[in-house]
């Protein structure tokens, strides 16, 4: 390095960028930065129109991708309760059953299955499982009956976490209680998790009585708002299923959900009482498999690879917003390109001017080359007085906007619960900054090449 | 005169422009050759193809036919960058109009010329305020062109063009627009250049520069170099 920057004032000290200065010959960039803001000066009001038109791109490109931003945000919290989640269960085949004999009955019990389920069922999932009292009882799932399904699903599904969440285990039996002959549902399921189970059956936020289950909890139950009501239960009550008592812990009101039962136990208190109804006792089962998929987008993808994972293609899926989610994925798409579109009209206006500044300035750039600047120099100075403007206006529109950005609050105009991620904003300006400069690099990229493009005599010639 | 190789030769230079499909000759098989330390004044009347010829021996433009070598390299062969070289080390010129940068300060403008060499920022101001203040011109240095007076400007590209110390000098009218007594001023810089670094000066004139100050002199006739009477 040849220089050392002496004076002082707002010229950057360009030592640090000694590799530009060697790639650009030995003239400094501090020559060039001073050249491009002689220019600068000569023509203030071409650089504030430049400067503006990328202030006003960056500013509404930043405001567009917060708006992204937002959209994203109102997705996951609209869609993420109601759209990204399946249960996955397998109709029963009751029919065979209900046909068997009493021998082909015994064979089920004792693991064997008969001729004819292997028949109707490609995959058997638990016939030897069926209640005892067939007329009344079954597992169920959004009052279908069904079969059973393997625990191993969970972990095959949780090994895709780019398409599922979370998964987990549940079981919902239809119980008949012979003393008064009424039914009710009971289901199990893991009161730790957190992603699979919330949505699909009910969350320590629909307790609105006593309180929730935990992991571990045994001889404990909560009980459906409903369901308590009719039967006269509240916080502390008693009941008594398969024999087992169960002291009511809270009182829920879990709204629509595909898993909503009457009772609510752990699974494996749910197992426990599940088998003094059913012919051979559960291991390593469930009926009904909570899946909660990675993004809406990613619905139809999930649920193709569900139906791989189940093999039987006997799969049921609860309300999935597809529609709602690929309209916002629309939405989120036009806003992006919309930004872009923004950025390519803010580029598209600073080449024109630097073409038109070109246009004047055909005999300066020709002096420049008869005085001995080379080709390199003359580009490096045409791009530096072109990425200026686009520095300068990134730079306003970047402040304006991030200053602006605290002040529109999109859930005030949107009435939609998910506001600005602010921690965003110094990013999404950063890269506002940066677009503009490459947008200003850019535009004056043309203009530079086709500055050197004859020999100086020809721009000395034409003016 | 020095009994080196000439700085500059021309060989049978041809250069003619176009006019849609019409084709104007402007130089027709020019040779010269201009020794180190020697001054050669080509006179001749408006429009016969001085600049145009100074142009191409400066390496600004192309000749359609024929070679130019400056001290002792083929222009010819040489790349816009390569050229672009020898201008900032080899050559200065002083343009007719002067060709000044509208947007530079007088002081600037001279500095133009050595922010492609390997001096400090306070050197290449020492050396530029110094021919500004030797051209008599030292009060104006902040001044833009178009702050200057006609001759003023002339003195300025006059500054720009020795400053840089180059060893071949080619000049446009230097004395066209100034009194006589500037004019008188330029010349001794430029004879001082050619006489304490040998340099070489062409110099192109219709009239103006006293050919008598030529060490030889050459008239420029309808593209057609001839020896003057």
């Amino acid at each position: 390095m040849r220089k050392k920057a002496s004076q002082t004032g707002c010229v950057v000290y360009f030592e640090m960028l000694g590799g530009m200065e060697r790639v650009l010959g030995a003239v400094s960039l501090r020559d060039l930065f001073q050249a491009a803001g002689r220019e600068t000066r000569r023509r203030p009001w071409r650089f504030a129109a430049c400067a503006a038109g990328y202030a006003i791109a960056v500013a509404g490109a930043m405001l567009l991708l917060c708006a992204l931003v937002f959209s994203r945000h109102a997705e996951t919290n609209i869609l993420g309760s109601t759209g990204t989640h399946f249960i996955v269960y397998s109709p029963a085949c009751s029919d065979v059953v209900a046909s068997l004999t009493p021998t082909e009955l015994a064979m089920l019990a004792s693991g064997t299955k008969p001729a004819r389920c292997a028949e109707k069922c490609k995959v058997c999932t638990g016939c030897n499982k069926k209640p005892l009292d067939l007329k009344n009882e079954s597992f169920v799932a959004q009052q279908v009956d069904t079969k059973l399904l393997p625990l191993g699903m969970v972990d095959e599904v949780k090994r895709e976490p780019d398409l599922f969440r979370g998964a987990s285990a549940f079981l919902q039996y239809r119980f008949y209680d012979s003393d008064d002959g009424h039914r009710f549902t009971v289901g199990g399921f893991d009161p730790d998790d957190k992603i699979a189970v919330p949505p699909g059956v009910c969350n320590a936020g629909d307790v609105i009585e006593g309180a929730f289950l935990h992991a571990g909890d045994t001889g404990l139950a909560l009980v459906e708002q409903g369901y308590a009501v009719g039967r006269g239960l509240r916080v502390g009550s008693m009941l008594t299923l398969s024999g087992w008592p169960f002291t009511v812990i809270g009182v829920v009101s879990s709204g629509v959900r595909p898993g909503k039962s009457d009772v609510y136990l752990t699974f494996a208190d749910a197992e426990k009482v599940i088998n003094r109804r059913i012919r051979s006792p559960l291991f390593q089962e469930m009926n009904v498999l909570l899946v909660e998929v990675s993004t809406a987008q990613k619905q139809d993808a999930a649920l193709a690879r569900m139906r791989e994972i189940l093999q039987s293609g006997l799969i049921t899926t609860f309300a999935c917003y597809q529609p709602a989610a690929q309209v916002l994925g629309l939405g989120n798409g036009m806003i992006l390109a919309a930004a872009v579109l923004l950025g390519v009209l803010a580029a598209s206006f600073g080449l024109k001017t630097q073409l038109a500044s070109l246009r004047e300035r055909r005999r300066e750039i020709g002096i420049l080359r008869s005085l001995g600047w080379s080709r390199s120099v003359v580009i490096g100075q045409l791009l530096m007085e072109s990425a200026l403007p686009g520095f300068a206006g990134g730079a306003a529109g970047a402040i304006f906007a991030s200053l602006a950005l605290p002040f529109v609050s999109l859930e005030y105009w949107t009435g939609v619960p998910a506001g600005i991620d602010f921690a965003m904003i110094p990013v999404i300006a950063a890269a506002g900054l940066v677009s503009a400069l490459a947008g200003g690099l850019l535009a004056g990229l043309p203009a530079a090449w086709l500055a050197v493009g004859n020999p100086p005599a020809d721009q000395l010639r034409n003016f | 005169m020095s009994n080196v190789g000439p700085m500059i030769e021309a060989m049978n230079v041809r250069k003619a422009f176009r006019s849609g499909r019409r084709e104007i000759p402007v130089l027709e098989n020019v040779s010269l050759s201009v020794a180190p330390g020697e001054i050669l004044v080509i006179k001749g009347r408006s429009g016969v193809g001085k600049s145009t010829l100074l142009s191409i021996l400066g390496g600004l433009d192309l000749p359609d036919a024929g070679s130019i070598c400056i001290n002792g390299v083929e222009i010819g062969t040489l790349s816009q960058d390569d050229l672009a070289t020898l201008r900032r080390k080899t050559v200065g010129i002083i343009f007719q109009n002067f060709n000044l940068l509208p947007s530079w300060n007088a002081v600037e403008n001279v500095e133009a010329v050595l922010m492609h060499g390997d001096l400090d920022m306070a050197e290449r101001r020492r050396r530029a305020v110094s021919w500004l203040e030797r051209l008599g011109i030292g009060d104006r240095l902040e001044n833009l062109p178009a702050e200057l007076s006609v001759g003023q400007q002339q003195r300025v590209a006059v500054a720009r063009t020795l400053v840089n110390e180059p060893t071949l000098i080619l000049a446009d009218e230097p004395t066209g627009d100034v009194d006589p007594e500037t004019g008188a001023e330029i010349i001794s810089h430029l004879k001082a250049a050619v006489r304490e670094r040998g340099a070489a000066l062409l110099v192109v004139t219709h009239g103006a520069y006293p050919i008598e100050s030529g060490d030889r002199v050459l008239t420029l006739k309808n593209g057609v170099l001839e020896k003057s009477a």
